[in-house]
């Protein structure tokens, strides 16, 4: 099979970056995650990329040419979207079912207090399991990285756009 | 597990872990043949990327 690490743009075309001669789709080992986060950030680093999903092999090139003839606009449309950007996670600690009702609404508002001074500084935002996903111009993300450490708050990233990719979980 | 993995950046396996299982472009849906005006790159690992070769254009 051939594995798919991320879809990008290699002169001015769609392009797919893989890695030829896998036998079968990784498992979700370290060693296998740590290399698919070090090449996608890599590619992001020379251009524009919507990373994979870890583990996404496709049987030929056929199949990869098609799946992106397939979804070319869509691909474009969120290449565009990404360009010059990066992500980053930044953490809350809140509880995901709240107690009581006003206990919701004090995480309510201590969750908009957080995110509208981080959002403000985003092109996009996207709410995710445990942390909120921002999507920031590459010039603005130290001021983005001051500060979410001002507001105390633990992040992770820059990423790829890993939650900008138009999946219906990312 | 909470000290940096990779320099420059804030990133531990936990958070790679969650980025990669839960974000990116999913594969799905029916595949039918066409030809297209895509490329292919073939990802060097030798140096991480250190070189991205072009295998196949149309």
């Amino acid at each position: 099979v051939i594995y798919v690490y991320a879809i990008g743009e290699h002169a001015g075309r769609l392009t797919a970056f893989v890695k030829r001669g896998v036998t079968a789709p990784p498992s979700a080992e370290p060693e296998a995650l740590l290399d698919h986060d070090r090449v996608v950030y890599s590619l992001m680093e020379r251009g524009t990329v919507l990373p994979m999903r870890f583990g996404s092999v496709v049987g030929d090139e056929a199949e990869i040419r098609s799946l992106l003839l397939e979804r070319r606009s869509e691909l474009k449309r969120l290449l565009a979207h990404v360009r010059g950007r990066v992500e980053f996670g930044v953490r809350r600690d809140l509880p995901a079912v709240a107690g009581s009702g006003r206990e919701y609404m004090q995480t309510k508002l201590e969750s908009q207090r957080t995110v509208a001074p981080l959002a403000e500084l985003a092109v996009d935002t996207r709410v995710r399991a445990k942390d909120t996903a921002y999507l920031v111009d590459r010039g603005l993300a130290d001021t983005f990285r001051e500060r979410v450490r001002g507001m105390k708050l633990a992040f992770t990233g820059p990423w790829p756009p890993y939650s900008f990719t138009g999946g219906l979980d990312g | 597990v909470s000290e940096a993995l990779v320099p420059g950046r804030e990133v531990t396996l936990v958070d790679i872990v969650d980025r990669l299982l839960g974000g990116g472009v999913v594969i799905s849906g029916e595949i039918t043949l066409a030809v297209a005006d895509i490329d292919l790159v073939h990802v060097s690992l030798r140096a991480l990327v250190a070189s991205v070769e072009k295998v196949a254009g149309s």
